[in-house]
């Protein structure tokens, strides 16, 4: 596996959009630019490019087609080596933002 | 899915912007066929509900990565798959550019001067016209992923010129050492790299109206002839075109693939070859001059023009290294 902490923002919010359940690709694209509060729009190209190379790692991967009338559409989910790295990465920012945060405290004493 | 909101893009109709999320999605290598038609899914769903200026924002990104995946089909994903597939890119390029020269150079006798280091023997004739021909097989067998037949057409190359400068009384110099050089980065880029592997099946869902193999016996035969509508160029407009001919193969075309080259580095990899190959024509060799000029307190533009194209295959390099090294990285 190539994929290891840091993540990239993309990459870290594909993995945070699939945490709650398999998605297909425009539902990856909808949940990370709501999660952002519009901050981040991914772009198909940089979607599909990610989650290839994260299927390829083992860290999402194909959970069969679903159509709600259309065309059937591929989802994806998130293994559960995907679910640990993505711990891991948060586990890292949160530690990283704690720390901004108590020495940003110092700064009135 | 809402419907495409109308906008100023009125050239770009909601038909034609389906089209090209099509072709492009079909250019997807390396990719199993559902993957490819979900992708144009996407794209349409994108361009459907956020207008048409998205939608093209969306095949830009398509188009990237469409190179992206076809760089790591034809080469591999590792940097020296990447490498081997644009040296041998940039040789067949490089051919094709050294070739155009001759036939310019054997036609368009009027312009000496902008042609000095071309001719093979001491005027244009036979021993010219073989080169060109060689070379211009050795641009289709290259093209067609036929290393040894390359090979052997640039080693033909190779020999007509020697066997013209041994032959002719006033001929050799500088103008056929530096071809020499040229053909010698050609034999070695041919020799190191490594041909494109060709996808086995068409992806995505458009026909084809022409087999595949038809079609790239049919491209081979275009890039053969290249060197041909140089000549035909040549032969209409007069003395600007073998400028503008070189301007275009050896500045425009190489710049556009460092463009590309973060994309598919393979392109950047190919504008290195063919940027060290006219330095091994010819300005390596001026180096000298330009350096005696900048001493003499002279024009200082030789200097720069090296140190331009120096640059050039520095920049190259640099983006083949870092196009690589994204295209293994996770974005």
């Amino acid at each position: 596996m190539s994929a290891s902490v840091p993540l990239r923002e993309p990459t870290f919010l594909i993995l945070a959009a699939l945490g709650p359940g398999p998605l297909h690709g425009y539902g990856v694209i909808k949940a990370v630019e709501e999660m952002s509060q519009g901050r981040v729009r991914l772009r198909a190209g940089t979607l599909y490019g990610a989650l290839e190379r994260l299927e390829a790692d083992g860290l999402v991967a194909f959970d069969g087609e679903v159509s709600d009338g259309g065309p059937p559409r591929r989802n994806y989910r998130l293994t559960d080596t995907g679910a640990d790295l993505l711990a891991q990465e948060a586990a890292r920012l949160r530690a990283n933002a704690d720390l901004a945060v108590a020495r940003l405290g110092l700064r009135g004493t | 899915m809402t419907a495409s909101t109308p906008g100023p893009l009125g050239r770009w109709s909601d038909g034609r912007l389906a089209a090209s999320t099509r072709w492009l999605a079909a250019r997807l290598e390396g990719v199993d066929p559902a993957f490819t038609h979900d992708v144009a899914l996407t794209v349409a769903e994108v361009g459907a509900t956020r207008g048409r200026r998205a939608h093209l924002g969306e095949l830009g990104s398509l188009a990237a990565l469409a190179l992206r995946l076809r760089a790591r089909a034809r080469a591999g994903p590792g940097p020296v798959d990447i490498w081997r597939g644009g040296l041998y890119l940039g040789a067949v390029v490089l051919l094709l550019v050294m070739t155009v020269d001759v036939w310019t150079a054997q036609f368009g006798g009027a312009t000496p001067r902008i042609t000095p280091a071309l001719l093979i023997g001491p005027v244009p004739g036979w021993w010219t016209a073989v080169a060109g021909v060689s070379g211009a097989v050795g641009v289709g067998l290259g093209y067609s992923g036929r290393r040894a037949g390359a090979l052997t057409a640039t080693a033909l190359t190779v020999l007509v010129t020697i066997t013209a400068s041994l032959t002719a009384a006033n001929s050799g110099g500088y103008g056929d050492l530096g071809w020499l050089s040229g053909l010698g980065v050609v034999f070695l880029g041919l020799l190191l790299g490594r041909p494109a592997q060709r996808p086995a099946a068409a992806a995505g869902p458009s026909v084809r109206r022409w087999p595949r193999s038809a079609r790239r016996a049919g491209i081979a035969a275009t890039y053969a002839a290249g060197p041909l509508l140089a000549l035909a160029a040549t032969c209409t407009v007069g003395e600007a075109a073998p400028v503008a001919l070189r301007l275009g193969l050896t500045v425009l075309l190489p710049a556009l693939c460092v463009l590309l080259g973060g994309q598919d580095p393979r392109l950047a990899a190919a504008a290195a070859v063919v940027w060290f190959g006219r330095l091994a024509l010819g300005a390596l060799g001026e180096l000298g001059d330009a350096l005696r000029a900048v001493a003499l307190d002279r024009d200082g533009l030789l200097l720069l023009r090296w140190l331009l194209m120096a640059a050039g295959v520095a920049i190259a390099v640099a983006v083949t290294g870092s196009g690589s090294r994204r295209l293994t990285e996770l974005h």
